[in-house]
């Protein structure tokens, strides 16, 4: 038997493992209680986070289509291979094999060891995007370890340079989201303005990762099939643009405009010189952003709405319309031009320094007699030239939903000589404003909204995004007869004689009317003028006049007009003949 | 003692005898947790029987075997033997000092060809028989003298030195504990808890900078600061503690814990099932759990003291002790109040050595209470 006090010494001691057993014990229920009711929201988050990588799946993106639907951008099924190094027995040897099979450039092989050294031996690392079945049949029959073909989608510009500042180009986004590897967003143009509709909704691959980030199946009740993006169908015509496109890269930079005036529709729409987004995905893309980004000419620049010029003589049109409108000229009455007007103590200068000799409406337009307008501007003013400017569509921006950084322009008058130039408006700026030279800045797009205005006696709004509906525009409410005796002045133009006669047409008797300009880009001295004004090929290129052409046909019912910009191309012949061109293009 | 006039001999007991006086609130929740942990196992394993849970049930079979054997036999058997069962552990311990294996965690295998065995298990309870089988028969003057604690504190530090060694903290402060306690509950000085307490801290220092490893430094700067390196040495307990705590109050539901069914949650199987445990089942079955274990040990307590002979009440007190202390260690580590030291929860993770150690100090406590009313003498049997 136990000794009694060995026995009371237990009994005694054994309290104390008592309570210390239920303290302990209660520490751990109060730890169990705090973790999995208290902080359980918190944990189960850690938890998800831990062994869920959700994958963004890249729907197809929209495609920007022509006016018949053909398509000028789109998204191209692309076949992606990738290695998964670690996957590979021997990576060296491996990418040894790719380089020759693929024929890989030096370059390639850099940017993908780089890649290979930067991430973790599971994430896989692309070679080439833009495979054929030629290389991927070839790939495959030598079935390598770690290669994986995957099928994606790659924005294929069908129109290439023509138009690629109005339809745009994708990219990767400013942000990326992680685990959205192949994901585009649209950087500029159309791809810009309409991502949300073109992009589509992301679909949504949940994989099951263990601890080290691996994937080892996939949830498929959290599995969300990818939206398919809306296409944006344009007004424009995939021959037109690229004719327009052809004519205006034989300049060194320029932009074009083609309308149907009936509907507004803007047929084609180009500014040169231009850029292929094609060729941001290759190896060279990085070098190939920076010429261009470095070009004086501007390649990203959209010309057309982004551009403003002096119209020149193209400003003519409304000078005339103005004039007759008013009252003030009678289409008949004859000025004499001996080659320079003086009035007040200064001589303004005809073009023709020997002078037109006596000229009508008719002659003054067909010959672009700078002595006519001078006087005719002066006699009506300044306040009408501008109401009609307006009333043809100058100073006005038409692309304000659809294009970005479009510029208005400047139609002058008192009032804005006095609050932007701060002096008072005189005689002479309305002498020189009757030839389109002074504060008068335009856009292409409003040189060709002019044109097709006076071609129809209507309010012809453009539009770039094909509709359904038929619009019917409002007339414009000038005289009929008025307009007549100007477009009998533009018809002669490109007849025998005219400032265009050298890009006359006659496509089964439908001919072109219009209005050729030359805006000067720098003054001409007195000094240099007695001692004789250098002519465009002697000087340097970019001091050389802008060439400008407004034109319509056919003229017995005009259907289309034209604007067409060649920066400082000396004359407007390049510009007319551009225009005669894509007359003849349309016209077929 | 008319109780001991009925059975005076433990030579003279039958079977039946000692079937009537087997403890079934001992041996139930006992085998209630063995169920449970197969079933865990078969989560573990993916929801299959491989590779842990069949393999552990074989293991429990001959675990049972093990534990009836002992149980029913003569209580003098473990008397005579004790020390030569400490000395056979003590020996194993050396070995695998010297020979053995390391595993993931810090214990060390011993290799002995179709199975491996981890002595550091074997030893805790060993060391229980032996200081049982050495204070039995003093009386309380004798244990009011230091001297006759300085054998016991030998039969401590030598394994305990080896096993800190090794190194695994985690066995070598339960076998400080368990002697500590032993110590205590038999009579010894208060003053000398005091004195060795004292040294104990100005020895921390030391231990510190002197006795510990980098990684079991790491460990314990992990436990204050666990956000610290959720990659490195963190990245156990952090995922540890994710996995409990996500379990919430009703659980994840069988075999659905992402942390563990997904290989987040490392040695899900041995150490940290209890936190797979928590995902799965959540608070109720975490509690429930604890409150089993919580409910041996009562048992256990109850055993020891209705024990009437010294020898069995030491044996029954000893492994409650050992019992709860292995249970407290494992669950507060996963738990992160400890730092992480390699302790399996008792009769729960997967292994041999735990589990059949284990069994057999079952066995020695349902012998003991077998034995309950028996009068013992250290020598005349």
């Amino acid at each position: 038997m136990i000794d009694t006090e060995v026995a009371r010494t237990f009994d005694r001691r054994s309290a104390l493992f008592l309570t210390g057993g239920a303290v302990l014990t209660s520490i751990l229920v109060l730890r169990m209680l705090q973790m999995q009711v208290f902080e359980y929201k918190n944990y189960l988050k850690k938890s998800e986070n831990n062994s869920f990588r959700i994958q963004a799946t890249m729907p197809k993106r929209g495609s920007i289509l022509s006016e018949n639907g053909t398509v000028i951008s789109h998204d191209a099924p692309t076949y992606r291979i990738y290695i998964i190094p670690e996957e590979t027995d021997d990576i060296e040897s491996v990418m040894n094999i790719i380089q020759q099979e693929l024929d890989l450039r030096k370059k390639t092989v850099d940017r993908i060891w780089k890649t290979i050294k930067k991430q973790t031996s599971f994430q896989p690392v692309l070679i080439s995007e833009n495979s054929n079945w030629d290389t991927l049949a070839k790939l495959s029959a030598k079935n390598i370890p770690g290669i994986h073909i995957d099928n994606g989608f790659s924005r294929v510009y069908e129109m290439g340079p023509a138009g690629a500042q109005i339809f745009g180009y994708v990219g990767a986004p400013k942000n990326p989201v992680p685990n959205t590897p192949f994901f585009t967003t649209g950087i500029n143009g159309l791809e810009k303005r309409f991502n949300d509709d073109m992009a589509g909704k992301a679909g949504k691959t949940v994989f099951i990762t263990n601890a080290v980030g691996r994937v080892t199946g996939e949830d498929k009740t959290q599995f969300i099939e990818p939206v398919i993006g809306s296409d944006i169908k344009t007004t424009i015509k995939e021959n037109i643009q690229k004719k327009l496109y052809d004519s205006l890269v034989m300049n060194r930079a320029g932009c074009g405009v083609v309308l149907d005036i009936e509907s507004g529709a803007i047929l084609a729409m180009a500014s040169t010189p231009s850029f292929d987004p094609n060729n941001f995905k290759t190896d060279d893309g990085e070098e190939y952003i920076a010429s261009l980004l470095n070009d004086v000419a501007k390649p990203f620049m959209n010309k057309t709405i982004e551009g403003l010029y002096p119209p020149g003589s193209t400003f003519k049109i409304v000078v005339a319309l103005a004039a007759l409108e008013s009252g003030a000229v009678n289409p008949n009455e004859k000025i004499f031009c001996k080659g320079y007007w003086e009035y007040g103590n200064h001589k303004y200068h005809c073009w023709e320094k020997h002078g037109h000799g006596y000229v009508d409406l008719y002659g003054a337009l067909k010959h672009s007699c700078d002595t006519y307008f001078y006087q005719i501007a002066l006699r009506i003013g300044i306040d009408a030239i501008k109401n009609m400017a307006l009333k043809l569509g100058l100073n006005q921006k038409y692309m304000n939903n659809v294009l970005a950084h479009e510029m208005p322009g400047i139609i002058p008058d008192r009032r804005w000589k006095e609050k932007n130039v701060g002096a008072s408006w005189m005689h002479g700026d309305t002498v020189i404003s009757g030839i389109g030279q002074g504060f008068i800045l335009t856009n292409c797009l409003q040189l060709a909204v002019m044109m097709a205005r006076v071609a129809s006696n209507k309010q012809v709004y453009p539009h770039l995004i094909y509709t359904n509906k038929k619009t019917e525009f409002k007339s414009l409410g000038l005289q009929e007869k008025n307009l007549k005796h100007v477009l009998t002045g533009l018809e002669q133009v490109t007849q025998q004689g005219g400032t265009a006669s050298g890009s006359a047409i006659n496509v089964n008797g439908k001919k072109m009317g219009g209005k050729t300009g030359t805006s000067q880009v720098r003054n001409i001295s007195e000094k240099e003028r007695k001692s004789g004004v250098l002519t465009n090929e002697q000087l340097k290129w970019n001091l050389r006049n802008h060439g400008l052409f407004v034109g319509y046909a056919p003229t017995d019912k005009p259907k289309y007009a034209v604007c067409v910009i060649m920066e400082h191309a000396g004359g407007s012949s390049p510009a007319a003949h551009a225009t005669a061109n894509i007359m003849k293009e349309l016209l077929k | 003692m008319l109780i001991t006039t009925r059975v005076s001999n433990a030579n003279m007991m039958t079977l039946s005898e000692k079937l009537s006086r087997f403890s079934w609130v001992l041996f139930i929740p006992m085998c209630v947790v063995l169920l449970f942990s197969v079933v865990v196992l078969f989560s573990a394993g993916g929801g299959s029987w491989f590779p842990f849970a069949m393999s552990q049930l074989l293991k429990i079979l001959f675990g049972l075997g093990i534990f009836f054997c002992v149980s029913f036999s003569n209580i003098k058997i473990w008397i005579k033997s004790a020390y030569v069962i400490y000395t056979i552990a003590l020996i194993l311990v050396i070995m695998v000092t010297f020979f053995g294996d390391i595993g993931m965690g810090a214990q060390r295998w011993l290799s002995l060809g179709f199975i491996n065995i981890q002595p550091s298990e074997f030893i805790k309870i060993a060391l229980v028989l032996a200081l049982a089988r050495y204070f039995a028969w003093y009386n309380s003057v004798e244990l009011s003298q230091f001297k006759n604690y300085l054998v016991p504190i030998f039969m401590l530090l030598l394994p305990f030195i080896l096993i800190c060694a090794q190194p695994d903290l985690g066995t070598g402060i339960s076998l400080g504990l368990i002697t500590v306690g032993m110590f205590y509950i038999v009579g010894a000085n208060k003053k000398w808890f005091l004195i060795a307490g004292i040294l104990g801290i100005l020895a921390l220092p030391g231990i510190w900078y002197g006795a510990m490893h980098d990684y079991q430094r790491n460990r314990v700067i992990t436990l204050f600061n666990p956000e610290q390196d959720v990659r490195g040495a963190g990245y156990q307990i952090n995922q540890a503690k994710i996995a409990f705590g996500s379990g919430g109050i009703i659980g994840k539901g069988y075999m659905s814990g992402t942390q563990s069914q997904q290989s987040f949650l490392p040695e899900k199987q041995t150490d940290f099932i209890f936190t797979m445990m928590g995902e799965e089942f959540g608070f109720l079955g975490a509690f429930m759990l604890l409150m089993i274990y919580t409910f041996i040990v009562i048992v256990l307590f109850w055993t020891a003291k209705t024990c009437r002979n010294r020898f069995g009440q030491l044996i029954c007190f000893g492994f409650m002790l050992n019992f709860f202390i292995y249970y407290f260690i494992n669950i507060s580590m996963v738990l992160g109040i400890l730092p992480t030291v390699g302790v399996p929860l008792p009769l729960m993770s997967f292994g041999g050595s735990s589990l059949i150690s284990l069994l057999f100090g079952f066995g020695l406590c349902q012998n003991a209470h077998i034995h309950k009313d028996q009068q013992l003498s250290s020598r005349g049997f």
